[in-house]
């Protein structure tokens, strides 16, 4: 399961529309849930209707939040997200197996506890992938230390669950002509959180479309797992258990 | 439009109140049930105090979404046994042309914790904490942590007897702790991991506890914003710095630090420092403002009849 959480104020001004780039993510699988971080007031008419329509393409949803409440946040759509989308796929299996739209809520108590069941193993097993994406240009940039104790806040979430849990940060504008630059790549743990947001660029742009679509670039390549062949033995047995979501692991 | 507003509108549908003598059919099982009132609402369905038949009281809860409240009800019955049930029925019935899923569950009569403590005096906090550590026990020795142990958790009866309600944070031993409340949770503090073990549950109701003591107003300016100063000194600080802890520090202090293995220990260990501080007698002399109105109008009325008799 993938999913990139966009923290942002709602104004980008450079490149692919953010939307088009969230609708692109999820066309790869990739939930986009978007929080808009309230300046004082208010985000203003632009910036929340950005927010709302960059997790409308992206699949997700989308909140707009003080800087305070930016780490509850991230783990209500964290959790949120790897419980719908495990819906969705079980949705999609029993409308297959019973020939018509089937939701756990059609079958009888007695199933419907068996196959509630298995959705809660998955939401505690199934391997998760979560790319942060943090808007570091302008009035963003004193939210940052709000962003990084939500980072460590939910790192500590991901660590608890059963199964393989990997965390990514981002922020953008890069330095020089980059749109993005990786803070941490897939990672368990986060042994340095001092180390995020060292390299801003302090240039103006707000390059919230390339930015998605360069996250996009990097969750297709390897996750740290693949590197080691032994993080694989714990997702193994509920994938040879529950042979159904087979396809649907990563 | 998303995948988001197919539970909401699932959800605002069943979110209207149910009103009193209205009746709840299961679909399945057959069983009928009167609403009397509402008890609660949280944030996956609504409880209901309901009645059947003759004075059979229980608490019903509506769900919104028959995944969520079907975990509910798989977890219930896990623990359901004969001497203690947790789950009566669990069914399906149409409210208002919509199929919603329900489950009846034992009533708790009672307040919560923090009003019982504000009416009854705060000597009480200390039994509670210990009859919350029992509670738990209980449920620990089962292979389940409860997670989210907070105030609106925790229902006390007029005889002073605690129970532990809602049932939606509570986890298998070894996952992560499904529902957590930030100011009762050791990640929140930098005090050990989001994992469901005992002694997850055990340091939940140690601040709970000093919470309780130390008063909220106290508490949560400590509680900062800031996460550097957010640690376990600081709530062991706290303790040190609030005479009503003293007679349970060793205990706060251990169950600060994750020292105890079970709550089975952390319970004996609770129980021994009672007793060695002597009990509830050694408390700040009882508070009875009442007392010298009481004596002073006897004696008037003495002096009164006195008059009276002599005059």
């Amino acid at each position: 399961m993938k999913q990139i959480i966009l923290i942002t104020d709602g104004c980008s001004n450079v490149g692919i529309d953010p939307a088009a780039a969230a609708a692109q993510a999820y066309e790869d699988g990739i939930v986009v849930n978007v929080i808009g971080v309230l300046d004082g007031g208010d985000l203003g008419e632009r910036g929340a209707a950005e927010v709302e329509r960059i997790a409308a393409s992206g699949g997700g949803m989308s909140r707009v939040v003080h800087a305070k409440d930016i780490a509850r946040t991230v783990q209500m759509m964290t959790r949120q997200t790897v419980a719908h989308t495990i819906r969705q796929v079980i949705h999609t299996e029993l409308s297959t197996i019973m020939g018509q739209d089937t939701d756990v809520a059609a079958l009888p108590p007695g199933k419907r506890a068996q196959v509630v069941e298995v959705m809660d193993q998955l939401n505690e097993e199934a391997a998760l992938q979560v790319a942060l994406l943090i808007d570091a240009s302008g009035s963003m940039r004193a939210k940052l230390p709000a962003a990084k104790e939500a980072i460590q806040d939910l790192m500590l979430s991901l660590q608890a669950r059963r199964g393989k849990s990997e965390l990514a940060v981002f922020h953008y504008p890069g330095r020089q002509e980059r749109s993005v630059e990786l803070d941490l790549g897939w990672s368990s743990d986060l042994s340095a959180p001092d180390k995020l947001f060292q390299k801003l660029n302090m240039k103006g742009t707000t390059p919230t479309g390339p930015a998605i679509i360069e996250v996009l670039k990097y969750m297709a390549g390897p996750s740290s797992a693949q590197a080691n062949r032994d993080d694989y033995a714990v997702v193994e047995p509920l994938q040879t258990r529950e042979g159904l979501f087979r396809d649907y692991m990563v | 439009m998303t995948i988001w507003s197919k539970q909401e509108s699932v959800r605002s549908a069943s979110a209207r109140m149910l009103p009193t003598g209205a009746r709840i059919r299961g679909l399945y099982n057959e069983r009928t049930y009167l609403i009397e009132r509402l008890l609660g609402e949280g944030a996956n369905g609504c409880v209901y105090l309901v009645s059947r038949g003759r004075k059979q009281v229980a608490a019903l809860k509506l769900g919104y979404d028959a995944a969520g409240l079907q975990s509910e009800i798989n977890l219930l019955s896990g623990l359901n046994s004969k001497d203690k049930p947790y789950l009566l029925d669990a069914d399906d019935a149409e409210v208002e042309g919509i199929r919603c899923p329900f489950y009846v569950m034992p009533y708790v009569e009672g307040v919560r914790v923090t009003a019982f403590i504000a009416k009854r005096g705060r000597d009480w906090t200390y039994i509670l904490i210990r009859q919350l550590l029992a509670r738990l026990d209980e449920l620990h020795r089962q292979g389940w942590a409860f997670g989210d142990v907070k105030p609106e958790n925790i229902l006390v009866s007029e005889s002073g007897r605690a129970a532990l309600v809602d049932y939606g944070g509570v986890s298998r031993f070894g996952d992560s702790v499904r529902q957590f409340t930030e100011l009762y949770d050791r990640g929140y503090w930098h005090a050990g991991s989001r994992t469901a073990e005992p002694s997850y549950d055990i340091f939940a109701v140690a601040v709970l506890g000093l919470r309780l003591l130390a008063g909220h107003e106290q508490f949560d300016a400590r509680a900062g914003h800031i996460p550097q100063n957010r640690g376990p000194e600081q709530l062991l600080t706290l303790a040190r710095q609030t005479p009503a802890c003293k007679p349970i520090a060793g205990f706060l202090s251990k169950a600060i630090h994750n020292r105890y293995a079970s709550t089975g220990e952390a319970l004996q260990d609770y129980r021994q420092q009672l007793l060695k501080w002597g009990g509830l007698k050694a408390l700040e002399p009882l508070h009875l403002p009442w007392l010298p109105v009481a004596f002073a109008s006897s004696f008037l009325t003495f002096v009164f009849l006195m008059w009276l008799v002599y005059s």
